[in-house]
């Protein structure tokens, strides 16, 4: 392996290495901090190479401002996944965006609803993490019983989600509403439980 | 140690995400053992990413953009927790975890064929792909048979022998319709299987077996 190929410096793929260590502080600073101006300035980095690749991948404008939005949702909400000495902050964001394009292709031919593009890519090595399923259930079981403390938009959809097991799909069809915006609401919905639930045990 | 790895081709494509779920389980599955071909699969990954991403970039900073970029901004972080999962399953009153690939999804109860057992994965039909668990209990062997198709096997654990050679954790093989062989194993072992048409059975009375074998892998 010590002899260099060259074969990636030779095409047009290349990406200044100050532009690669300038990403790389752009997404500690949202790791560490939730900046949200390093975010923006990921984003128009990121976005129209996202929508080119989805647009590619998908064939379709609409699933690509998906694959977008779902990717660098992703990105900010998963950041503190990222280690600068595993690679490079594109490799990062293209296996985000490869995985989520990998299940949204599954749902789009084949009608899948399940995701399994973070299980066969996991975004973390499984050698360093460890979580207990168990103690996860028991934390869904009490959210539940902070629900009554959302709006009755949030309730809808954690309801039609986890209680009446609806899909993301059934659910918007339902409520007439897109399924990305039933997807971001309820992830503030969760969110929003999450922060009861650390206020009451505190 | 592993002997038979996926060859580079198919990793490219597994990094791509170009695999059908079955293929880009069975590779994920090998290089979750294998640190020679987790590496290779890195490289891919990064090489598509560069060929990706060095596009020259048109500003995107429409209001449509600025809207999606501030919502998103507005989801708290701490929401996004990913838990690892450990599932199992159970045979012979042994448990085995699966590979992080397989950790949701959907598997079909245990059938048994004698000394062998199969479970087999609920996928989206791609051309007939089918991927399955299959266990032979120590001792076991699967009559002769050829492939009409492909036909991926990965030891999950355990080992087994065949007319070409001994194959231990990790190994993966490929198969196709010129190879006859009748695997068996004297410790026992688990496979992770991808066909991609039913196998055939070639001698004697087994080739009886392909009234049914349909439904073996
Ligand atoms: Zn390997």
């Amino acid at each position: 392996m010590s002899i260099r190929t060259g074969h990636s410096m030779t095409s047009n793929n290349h990406v200044e290495p100050q532009q690669q260590q300038w990403l790389n502080q752009l997404l500690q600073r949202v790791a560490s901090n939730q900046d949200k101006a390093a975010f923006a300035e990921l984003f128009d980095w990121f976005a129209p190479k996202i929508l080119a690749y989805g647009q590619q991948r998908l064939r379709s404008h609409g699933l690509a401002r998906d694959l977008l939005q779902e990717t660098m949702t992703s990105v900010w909400t998963k950041a503190h996944l990222y280690h600068a000495d595993k690679g490079q902050v594109i490799t990062w964001v293209f296996t985000v965006m490869r995985n989520q394009c990998f299940d949204m292709l599954r749902k789009v031919q084949h009608n899948r609803e399940d995701c399994l593009g973070d299980d066969i890519w996991p975004l973390i090595d499984s050698r360093e993490a460890v979580s207990d399923q168990l103690s996860n259930n028991e934390q869904i079981k009490q959210m539940m019983k902070y629900l009554g403390n959302l709006s009755s938009q949030q309730q809808q959809v954690v309801q039609g989600i986890y209680l009446r097991e609806l899909t993301h799909q059934q659910l918007a069809q339902e409520l007439g509403l897109p399924e990305g915006t039933v997807k971001s609401r309820l992830r503030l919905a969760l969110a929003k439980l999450r922060s009861f639930m650390e206020k009451h045990h505190d | 140690m592993i002997k038979h790895h996926p060859s580079s081709t198919l990793i490219a494509a597994h990094a791509a995400g170009e695999l059908s779920t079955a293929l880009s389980s069975a590779i994920s599955a090998h290089c979750e053992l294998c640190d020679q071909c987790q590496q290779l699969r890195r490289d891919a990954e990064s090489e598509l990413a560069f060929a990706i991403f060095a596009e020259p970039a048109t500003p995107a900073s429409t209001t449509m953009f600025a809207e999606l970029c501030h919502n998103i901004t507005e989801l708290p972080t701490a929401a996004a927790e990913v838990a690892q999962t450990s599932r199992y399953v159970c045979i012979n009153n042994h448990n085995y975890r699966l590979p992080n690939a397989l950790q949701h999804a959907k598997l079909q109860p245990w059938q048994r064929f004698g000394p062998i057992s199969r479970m087999r994965f609920e996928l989206e039909q791609t051309d007939g792909v089918r991927m399955s668990l299959l266990h032979m209990a120590a001792g076991g062997q699967i009559p002769h048979h050829t492939h009409q198709g492909q036909e991926f096997t990965l030891v999950l654990a355990g080992s087994f022998a065949d007319e070409d050679g001994h194959y231990q954790q990790g190994d993966i093989i490929l198969r196709n319709g010129q190879h006859q062989h009748s695997p068996q194993s004297d410790e026992g072992c688990l496979c992770l299987t991808v066909v991609d048409a039913p196998l055939h059975f070639t001698k004697g009375l087994s080739q009886v077996l392909n009234l049914f074998g349909q439904s073996l892998y």
